[in-house]
């Protein structure tokens, strides 16, 4: 065939070798896996498939396929595109081609088919499961019901059957053909089912009933049954009743048979009495009566008592034999004839009871005795008798007939073996129960000794036992159940029993015979073994738990203890459980008032209790009772008595009172710590309120006098004084806020706040901030990448910042010459990323002895260092607490005294997802910081201040700004100024003390927001924790700063909120992400190097130099100028520099000099001058400085 | 005949059709995996026939076994089978040194077994070994998802209940159908269809990670190259997981090296079984 043709073929082909790697495929067989390209040579036949067509073939196909080399008729999957599934028919062989065993698969697309019988199979396959379901819960339902014994129904509203087990079934299947969709009513209309419909019926109104039905058969079998009416709830309906129907037959026997036994002896006795009476009576009233029959002739004579016994007429002749048929039932006159018959034959006489037949009907008894008459021959003449009224006597008979049957039936029915003899021990009877125990049938064992059928040794030694025969025998009575002994059965099997027997004796004390009777004890054996291990265990439990059980019965008011309670109550067991008084003398008196009145409870409410309770007696070492009782409820629900339990819980209690006494004294321990640690929070506030007011003052006034000097040689000298009084005071301050921030870090109130932050600007940051203070000192400041950094970090940069200012900060104190190095890398710490600092210093170093106490509080290195550098010797202490609670550390890393140290600082940060990596720090060496420009501020400021330096001080530099400030000590006088105000010309900015006599700041700023006015209000507060600052935001204040007052950043703060006026308000607080203490770099800044805009373009930067050298001597006039009060001329060396300053980069100067010029031409007062010049001054040496760097 | 035990060891070694071949020499027991039969051994059994007593049963309800002892609950988990092996091992009461090789599934099966009763195994060799089919994600891949094993049961149902019982009698007619299902039925190295579900629900949906840990006894892994049914990590997994494991790869594609390259499997169990008994030698 062309092999072309086999792509033309409608099925898929597929060929591969043993271990199922495709070698050739067909067309169709590439359509049919949706590899249009063609099946790759070496794919594995694997793929081709479904992952579950792909198990199949791997479990079933291929080992098939090994054995047998073929297979057909195979349903799998092909896995399409796109998870399609195929369903094919697969036909396989492996054969030799081209000298190489391999396979060929056919696949043929059973699409249609495979869904059909799919559907077939899923449908059988749902049919079997419903059917199996439904079987299964049939089996087990009637399972379940037939296991339990007794007869089992179901009835639904209407009181129809719908369920009932085979045993129900079976009993009323004689009534009716099938019980389900029987109505009650048809089953109660007969007579032995013992279902009550207005039970049934009750119950389907909700309440289950209990009915008990014991009858007694015509053939004296006893039937007695529990019946249990409960019913089914579905939701909050009734939607029928299950009847429990339970044979309590066997319990009501044995019951039955006690009384029977009493009622017979009565019986007897009656008869007994009765008997005599009759006779008595006979003889007395004559009541015998005699008759004679003649034979010959038939002729019968009768005497007077028998006319009268028979109620016939004694007028008439006596009927003949032959005519007696009327005076006796049928039955009676049968046996007469029969007895008569055989008389005449044998001359036997006879005694017959016969029922006669009154003439109105009634029956009556008598007896009647006939003998034969003979004549001289001897031949047999006729027959005389007598008779005897004995109605009374047969209706007693038959009585005892009766109960002798009943009580064989009874004997044949109870559980237990009954075994008679005669007097001789041989057997004349056993009930079934004994026929199974023995192994020996009636019929068997009838005749038999005793001893062969009733076989008994004793349980332990095997040895035979005296037979209860002939111990009754023996001891002439009734004898004793014997213990521990087993019968041995026919088939040598043997069960543990009980035996009695009782000897039969005659009126005369005769033995006429032993009743035996053995009882199977081996389940009651086992039961009373449980039941014995049960209570060891409990009384054990109870032993082990210092518990005990009692119960207490209401209506005998006796107590019950279990033996744990004597031992509990220390009372002897002996002398027996104590009564309800004692009992409850056991306890203290208030704790027995208590259960007295929960007993009480429980006895009339059915309540239940749980108390612990303490003994009576010793009060030093008291003991406690855990007492729990509940009711016990008696068959109609009553409460009849109590059950509970007590347990000694005294070392529970003593450990809970321990306990308590331990937490009580915890937490005043804790409230007083508390409270102690408050006041000394308190304290430090306090005392940072205390010490930085007049600190401000200090600083402020030597800032002012430093300003306002002259350059003469006396100035000079005191300038020189300003400038320690300015660096004493800051250094007092830097003290101050360490203390703060330890005792802060120390309470747990400094709290890390983790904010996106750029790591590159921070680190420039720190490089350019220490740049500017090693500048005079001649070392050389480096920042070096060790590794990669990310830009963007999440930290807290606050912190972060604080620790390296310190560390450099050290690192650039303690170096005289030399270098400074901050070495920055990141490491992995964990599973988080870390910057590591280390700071390389080549100053002084350390001793092994003084790093030791570096990082102690209030410990620095040497006395003399302080002495010689200054500071609070805290800082460290300060960075490592810091770095710890952002989950880092500071350590030293080496030192050496005269060659340096080495501190590392390390903290985990998370980088911002996308952060860049930065290689290398760009420093920028050249750029001084930038310039803030000089505030001028104009404006009606209101100052509330109720500190007259600050008053004073604060005004002065707002003034001197230019600003317009009006002066109040309080908050209510503040209040007043801005009411007033408001009609005239309203104030555009408050600044605020907060605390303040009269009212204070907080108070002030929530009335001015509550009337509505919204001028920026900037809070001054001594304060620098954070929460003030929070506070102050709180109430309403736009921005705040603190004391010290820092000159510019006031100004320039106030500048800020003057300038933006209600724009930028609810913003955003400037100072809110700056470090919260008024130390900003804002001095720094101040007195940093100017550099005009200009110098970056070479072609300016020499007019710049120019224009800056000319500078000094500029100012140097106008302040010759001021001097000599020539206002004129300093207006126009003021006006002159104004045009020239801009100009030249240097805004700043212009402002100032166009206010000195504004002042000078009549705009301002003196002071207002001389602070415009000095502005001017500062800005000229600043602008020096900055050429000199450059 | 009077021996005591007569009546239980007949009925174990019938109803599991076990069978003993050669006398002395250490032990090989070899068990077999779903959808086959103690067949599946015939090409390894000979390589050892000479130094070894092997051991070949098969599990009630596969192969020449005895499928009216096959007991629905007891068989609907490995627990059922791996009884199976521990009760073929007692009736046999074999002393000296067991090894026990089963496949696929049944290499779970004598895991189970040697942690029921360790004395009963001095190693195991585990052939295709899954502890779980099922995917775990993220932490384990058995390579299977719930649906796929599900199918398998419905494939199963097709090719065996399907189409030899249901469609086969239509068919061919309610006479001489007879002989074509049971024909076809033979055709797979199966028996019973129904014991074969549930011997594949107990097989697919079983998850004896947990046990793995509890395994005492030193196991050899022999995991095939390219198998469908146990991917490589499956093997690694358990290597991983089992104490005193060799895991060995082998160049294999495809679920039943011990069929189709027996060769490989048989150099695998000598090397594994001289070493170790080269050890025990030594500890003794």
């Amino acid at each position: 065939m062309n092999p072309q043709l086999f792509d033309q073929l409608p099925c898929g082909l597929l060929v591969t070798d043993l271990s199922g790697m495709v070698v050739e495929s067909n067309a169709f067989m590439c359509t049919l896996v949706d590899e249009q390209a063609g099946i790759p040579a070496g794919t594995s036949i694997d793929r081709l498939f479904t992952p579950a067509s792909r198990v199949f073939l791997q479990t079933h196909v291929w080992p098939t396929i090994v054995r047998s080399r073929c297979m057909s008729e195979v349903f799998l999957e092909l896995a399409g595109a796109e998870s399609r599934r195929r369903p094919v028919l697969v036909n396989l062989q492996q054969s030799d081609i081209g000298g190489r065993q391999q396979i060929v698969w056919v696949f043929v697309v059973t699409e249609e088919r495979h869904r059909f019988e799919a559907a077939l199979i899923q449908a059988r396959k749902r049919a079997e499961e419903a059917a199996r379901l439904r079987a299964e819960h049939e089996l087990f339902t009637r399972t379940v019901t037939d296991a339990i014994p007794g007869l089992v129904s179901y009835w639904d509203r209407d009181l129809m059957c719908r369920f009932a087990n085979t045993e129900f079934a079976a009993a009323v299947a004689a009534r009716t053909s099938s019980v389900l969709g029987t109505p009650m009513q048809m089953l109660v209309s007969g007579d032995s089912v013992p279902l009550r419909m207005e039970l049934a019926q009750l119950t389907i109104n909700g309440a289950a009933q209990q009915d008990e039905q014991v009858q007694i058969a015509h053939d004296g079998t006893l039937s007695a049954v529990e019946v249990t009416y409960v019913p089914h709830r579905v939701g909050g309906d009734v939607a029928g009743v299950l009847i429990v129907m339970r044979d309590i037959a066997e319990m009501k026997r044995t019951e039955l048979a006690l009384r029977t036994e009493v009622h017979e002896r009565a019986v007897a006795e009656t008869i007994a009495h009765e008997r005599g009476r009759v006779m008595e009576e006979a003889q007395r009233l004559g009541q015998i009566g005699s008759w004679h029959w003649q034979v010959d002739g038939d002729v019968v004579t009768w005497s007077a008592e028998l006319y009268r016994m028979l109620g016939r007429n004694p007028a008439f002749p006596a009927p003949a034999f032959a005519e007696q048929s009327e005076l006796y039932t049928a039955e009676s006159m049968s046996r007469l004839h029969v007895a008569v018959a055989a008389c005449l034959r044998t001359r036997a006489p006879y005694t017959l009871e016969l029922q006669y037949t009154l003439p109105d009907g009634s029956h009556g008894w008598l007896e009647a005795r006939g003998e034969a008459e003979y004549d001289a021959f001897g031949a047999v003449t006729g027959l005389r008798g007598t008779v005897q009224e004995i109605s009374a006597r047969q209706a007693l008979t038959a009585q005892l007939a009766e109960q002798h049957e009943r009580l064989r039936v009874t004997m044949q029915s109870i559980g237990d073996a009954v075994i008679t003899t005669d007097a001789e021990g041989h057997i004349t009877w056993l009930n079934p129960v004994a026929e199974r125990m023995t192994g020996w049938s009636v019929a068997e064992a009838v005749g038999r000794p005793a001893e062969r059928v009733i076989r008994i040794v004793h349980e332990l030694t095997g040895e035979a036992m005296e037979s209860p025969f002939d111990r009754s025998r023996t001891t002439g009575g009734r004898a004793a159940a014997s213990r521990s002994t087993r019968l041995i059965a026919r088939d040598g099997s043997t069960r543990a029993i009980d035996d009695s027997a009782s000897s039969i004796l005659s009126d005369a004390g005769l033995l006429l015979g032993v009743v035996v009777v053995l009882r199977d004890i081996t389940e009651q054996r086992i039961a009373s073994e449980h039941v014995r291990l049960a209570n060891a265990a409990l009384e054990e439990a109870q032993a082990l738990a210092l518990t005990g059980s009692w119960e207490f019965d209401l209506e005998t008011g006796t107590i019950t203890w279990s033996r744990q309670l004597y031992a509990l109550f220390g009372r002897d067991e002996a002398n027996g459980p104590p009564g309800f008084d004692a009992a409850m003398a056991h306890y203290a008196d208030e704790d027995e008032r208590r259960l007295r009145a929960a007993v009480a409870q429980v006895a009339e409410h059915g309540t239940v209790y749980d108390m612990v309770l303490r003994l009576a007696g010793d009060v030093e070492a008291p003991r406690f009772i855990r007492v729990r009782g509940e009711a016990r409820r008696g068959a109609a629900g009553t409460v009849v008595g109590l059950v509970g339990t007590a347990t000694d819980v005294t070392q529970d209690v003593r450990r809970q009172r321990e306990l308590e006494a331990a937490i009580l004294r915890a937490n005043d321990m804790a409230q007083r710590a508390e409270a102690a640690n408050e006041a000394k929070s308190q304290f430090l506030a306090n005392m940072s309120h205390e010490i930085r007011t007049p600190l401000t003052a200090i600083l402020g006034f030597a800032d002012i006098i430093h300003a306002e000097l002259s350059a003469s040689d006396e100035a000079a000298r005191a300038r020189a004084a300003t400038v320690t009084i300015r660096r004493a005071g800051q250094h007092l301050l830097t003290v101050i806020n360490d203390i703060l921030d330890l005792s802060r870090i120390e309470a747990g109130g400094m709290t890390i706040e983790p904010v996106e932050t750029n790591l590159v600007e921070l680190l420039l940051e720190i490089d350019s901030m220490m740049r500017a203070r090693t500048g005079g000192q001649g070392i050389v400041l480096g920042t070096t990448l060790e590794t990669a950094i990310p830009e963007r970090v999440v930290c807290d940069a606050t912190r972060v910042r604080q620790i390296l200012m310190n560390l450099v900060g050290n690192a650039v104190k303690f170096t005289a010459k030399g270098s400074v190095t901050i070495r920055v890398a990141t490491v992995p710490i964990d599973d988080r990323l870390a910057l590591r600092i280390a700071i390389e210093d080549t100053g002084i170093g350390l001793s092994e002895e003084q790093a030791g106490r570096l990082f102690a509080p209030f410990a620095q290195a040497d006395a003399s260092v302080t002495r010689q550098f200054g500071g609070s010797g805290l800082g460290l202490v300060i960075s490592r607490r810091l770095a710890g609670l952002m989950g880092g550390s500071v350590h030293l890393d080496s030192s050496m005294i005269g060659v340096g140290s080495r501190f590392v600082f390390e903290v985990p940060v998370d980088v911002v997802p996308g952060a860049a990596l930065t290689q290398a720090l760009h420093v920028h060496r050249d750029s001084a910081p930038a310039d803030v420009p000089a505030a001028v501020l104009t404006g009606r400021i209101l100052l509330v201040e109720d500190g007259e330096d600050n008053q004073f001080l604060i005004a002065h530099f707002l003034r001197h700004a230019g600003a317009e400030v009006t002066i109040t000590a309080n908050g209510a006088e503040a209040l007043a100024a801005m009411r007033d105000a408001a009609h005239l010309v309203p104030f555009d900015l408050v600044i605020s003390d907060i605390q303040m006599p009269v009212m204070d700041g907080y108070s002030l700023v929530r009335q001015l927001r509550a009337e509505g006015i919204t001028v920026p209000i900037i809070a001054l507060t001594a304060h620098a924790m954070a929460e003030d600052r929070r506070r102050c935001l709180d109430a309403g204040c736009d921005d705040f700063t603190t004391k010290p007052i820092d000159r510019v950043v006031l100004v320039t703060m106030v500048n800020r909120w003057l300038a933006a006026g209600d724009a930028v308000r609810r913003q955003s607080p400037t100072s809110s992400s700056e470090p919260v203490r008024g130390e900003s770099s804002g001095t720094a800044l101040a007195d940093a190097p100017l550099v005009s805009a200009l110098m970056v373009d070479p072609s300016m930067s020499d007019l710049v130099t120019q224009f800056v050298s000319r500078l000094p001597s500029r100012v140097e006039a106008m302040e010759a100028a001021m001097e000599a009060g020539d206002h004129a001329m300093l207006a126009s060396l003021a006006h002159q520099m104004k045009g020239a300053a801009g100009s030249y980069g240097f805004p700043a100067m212009t402002e100032s000099a166009r206010d000195l010029e504004r002042f000078t031409s009549g705009g301002g007062t003196v002071p207002e001058c001389r602070s415009a010049l000095q502005r001017l001054r500062h800005l000229c040496d600043r602008a020096v400085a900055g050429v000199v760097q450059v | 005949m009077a021996h005591p035990l007569y009546g239980q060891h007949m009925s174990v070694l019938h109803r599991n059709n076990v069978r003993v071949l050669g006398e002395t020499g250490p032990i090989i027991v070899y068990a077999h995996g779903f959808g086959c039969s103690s067949r599946m051994w015939e090409r390894i059994t000979p390589a050892f026939a000479a130094t070894h007593r092997q051991v070949l049963f098969d599990f009630v309800g596969s192969g020449g076994s005895d499928t009216s002892a096959f007991d629905v609950a007891r068989y609907s988990s490995l627990h059922g089978y791996a009884q199976d092996v521990i009760e073929v091992l007692d009736t046999l009461d074999l002393d000296g040194d067991v090894t026990f090789i089963g496949h696929s599934v049944s290499a779970s099966i004598g895991l189970l077994a040697s942690i029921a009763r360790p004395v009963l195994f001095d190693r195991l060799i585990l052939l295709g070994p899954s502890p779980c089919f099922l995917n775990h994600p993220p932490a384990y891949f058995g390579g299977f998802e719930r649906a796929d094993l599900e199918q398998l049961l419905s494939l199963m149902d097709l090719n065996f209940i399907g189409w030899a019982n249901y469609l086969a009698p239509i068919v061919a007619g309610p006479s001489g159908g007879d002989e074509i299902t049971t024909e076809f039925v033979e055709s797979f190295c199966t028996t019973d269809p129904a014991t074969a579900r549930v011997f594949a629900e107990a097989t697919f949906f079983a998850d004896n990670r947990a046990d793995l840990p509890r395994v005492t006894r030193p196991a050899l892994i022999l995991q095939h190259r390219h198998d469908a049914l146990a991917p490589q990590t499956v093997g690694q997994y358990l290597h991983d997981n089992l104490r005193d494991s060799e895991l060995r790869t082998l160049d294999v594609s495809g679920h039943s090296a011990h069929m189709s390259n027996p060769e490989l499997v048989i150099d695998a169990m000598r090397a594994y079984m001289n070493a170790h008994r080269c050890l025990n030698d030594v500890a003794a």
